[in-house]
């Protein structure tokens, strides 16, 4: 091995390191604060007893309804992800895989974008301002509807990445066995996206589970979701910063969780022998 | 069984046309190959003939039905892809019943038939594996049992050997023309490979450019090509062009300083392109009035055939020799080794060189 490789990869090396523990040290650091009383986290100490009163204090005094928040953000998680995966693999299918003019495709795919690319505290005033002059501002349907309308882009996109991967040959085969659009969709497209489906579920999942400016504008004190609830800790003349901590660890658990489900799940593998 | 008929049909993408009006018929139980350098369209008319490109104008007819606004699925065509495409979730046997299943076969018969087709192409063992479980030769054969047990009237294949390794596909070469001639069905082979073409069809049709160049047994494509194109896209390797006058002065016939005899008066006083294939030159050690100074370039040895790439007075040429019948001149020959050759004069042909169309005497 030359010595320009050798240093790419101490560099490379270096690099991803770094750029982990930029983000691994102070959620690390936030984390070890859920364990530790408020005195040691506001002198900075870092090692000091364990206690586990934050968790105590956050899931069963009387003051916080943090179990609920997470029921919360679970109900909203899953309904609006569930929606969004629905619509965007059915739309990814039509748009990519069937014959739709370019004058109601690319619109649509460009709308998408540029929705995309504008930044959500752009919309969150007109979103409130239109759920309540409908009287529906602080429902669930609120909320899992407006995370639909601003994960919709994402999930499509995704979704198409997986459509387009899938060869043009099999879905022309299809035709020619005699299978019309929609068992082309349910026989053929459904279950080789399948995985790419999971995986995006995960995504779209997590950024719904961790919003917090939809939630923030659209939710009651009822429907509060947990990130909306974790910055309620911080108060005028009070940070509760072991109960933040504490609720932060516990919101993360699931999305965690997702990810290691979702990450196993990789189109190339199902795609293995469909040509050549 | 049926025949298949192309009138006028002509394709466009935006404001390219990539088929031309063309004319077409494949009669019942026939093989034919469309073949074509890349870009030729030959794919597209396949396509347009199973139906999953719409044409422009004209119109395909089955046995005399028109055909042309039908869905693929009720052409009773069945396709064989490149790529193959198999259904990657599915089983062997569950690939190779789809269509029967979609089209609501009792299943007795779809059973019946699977089992014919599996043990036909002797990939009975391996019906309950996925086709990412099988080598690329199997996955061929899944493919084309796909189409066999849907007993079409046509099959279409679409550059079905190319992703074979060489050895496979000259023995799937046989086996797939032992099948047409079992099944007794129409086919419509496309593929770039002219040995493939060559060997397989009763007829070929040549494209270039979406126009179709010559139509024909192989034995005249190869012997009798209508123009230039023709002749140069058939034969390995190519078939020598070489421009010139065809001089004719005193009632002798020449072409650049070679006599040449009145059956190819036609042509004289002209510039014309010869065309001469590599295994109609001979070679001699000496000269002679009828024979060209010819220096070795180099000496290609392929074990039952030698080439010699070499220049004569008209230009560089290839030439074939048989390396058992040529007093051991394929062993001894080295480049820059100066030698004559001779053309067979029956087997030269002449082409405008403007046109590229064949001059026959006739």
């Amino acid at each position: 091995m030359t010595l320009r490789r050798t240093s790419g990869r101490v560099a490379a090396n270096v690099l991803v390191w770094g750029y982990a523990g930029i983000i691994l040290l102070p959620t690390l650091w936030v984390l070890s604060n859920a364990f530790k009383y408020k005195i040691d986290i506001i002198t900075g100490a870092t090692l000091s007893p364990v206690t586990w009163s934050n968790f105590e204090q956050l899931l069963f005094s009387r003051q916080s309804q943090f179990l609920w928040n997470l029921l919360n953000s679970a109900f909203v998680a899953v309904s609006s992800t569930a929606i969004v995966i629905v619509i965007a693999t059915m739309a990814a299918f039509t748009l990519g895989r069937l014959r739709v003019p370019g004058w109601v495709r690319w619109p649509i795919l460009g709308w998408a974008l540029l929705f995309q690319m504008l930044p959500t505290l752009t919309f969150v005033g007109s979103w409130y301002v239109m759920w309540s002059a409908i009287g529906l501002h602080g429902t669930y349907v609120s909320v899992i509807l407006t995370h639909v309308v601003h994960n919709l882009p994402m999930g499509l996109f995704l979704m198409l990445s997986f459509m387009f991967a899938l060869p043009h040959e099999i879905f022309q085969a299809a035709r020619m066995d005699g299978c019309s659009n929609s068992q082309m969709f349910w026989r053929v497209a459904f279950p080789l996206v399948r995985g790419g489906m999971i995986a995006a579920t995960a995504l779209i999942f997590i950024f719904s589970w961790s919003d917090f400016a939809i939630a923030l504008t659209l939710t009651s004190p009822a429907t509060m979701t947990a990130p909306v609830a974790i910055a309620t800790f911080a108060q005028e003349y009070d940070i509760r910063y072991g109960e933040m901590a504490a609720g932060t660890l516990l919101s993360i658990v699931p999305a965690l969780i997702l990810i290691l489900v979702g990450q196993r799940f990789i189109v190339r593998g199902l795609l293995a022998g469909a040509v050549k | 069984m049926a025949t298949v008929t192309l009138k006028g049909v002509r394709k466009k993408y935006g404001r390219v046309e990539v088929i031309p009006p063309i004319d077409l018929e494949v009669p019942s139980g026939e093989f034919i190959a469309l073949v074509g350098p890349s870009g030729s369209g030959k794919s597209t008319l396949l396509r347009i003939i199973a139906g999953l490109e719409e044409i422009d104008a004209g119109r395909i007819f089955v046995d005399g039905k028109d055909v042309t606004q039908t869905e693929p699925s009720d052409r009773d065509m069945a396709m064989v892809f490149q790529s193959y495409a198999l259904y990657p979730h599915m089983t062997v046997a569950e690939n190779m019943i789809f269509a029967l299943r979609m089209r609501g076969t009792d299943p007795t018969e779809i059973a019946r038939r699977l089992e014919a087709a599996l043990k036909m192409l002797g990939m009975s063992e391996y019906a309950n594996r996925r086709p990412g479980q099988l080598s690329g030769g199997q996955r061929q054969r899944v493919a084309m049992g796909r189409a066999i047990v849907r007993q079409p009237q046509v099959f279409l294949f679409d550059e079905p050997l190319s992703n074979l390794d060489a050895k496979l596909r000259a023995a799937t070469r046989l086996e797939l023309r032992a099948l047409h001639d079992q099944l007794g069905a129409t086919s419509v082979f496309v593929t770039h490979d002219q040995i493939e073409a060559m060997t397989m069809a009763d007829r070929i049709v040549l494209l270039d450019g979406g126009r179709i160049q010559q139509i024909g047994t192989p034995r005249e494509i190869y012997r009798e090509p209508q123009n230039r194109f023709v002749a140069s896209f058939i034969g390995s390797p190519e078939i020598n062009m070489l421009r010139g006058m065809l001089a004719s002065a005193a009632g002798r016939l020449t072409f650049e300083g070679l006599p040449l005899s009145e059956s190819l008066q036609a042509a004289a006083g002209r510039e014309v392109d010869l065309g001469i294939r590599p295994e109609h030159i001979r070679v001699w050690p000496d000269a002679a009035p009828d024979r060209w100074p010819f220096e070795v370039d180099a000496v290609e040895f392929t074990g039952h055939d030698a080439f010699l790439v070499g220049k004569t007075p008209a230009g560089r040429v290839t030439l074939r020799i048989d390396p058992d019948n040529d007093r051991g001149l394929a062993d001894s020959v080295v480049a820059g080794q100066q030698l004559h050759v001779q053309l067979q004069e029956r087997h030269i042909l002449l082409f405008n060189p403007d046109t590229g169309v064949r001059i026959t005497n006739g």
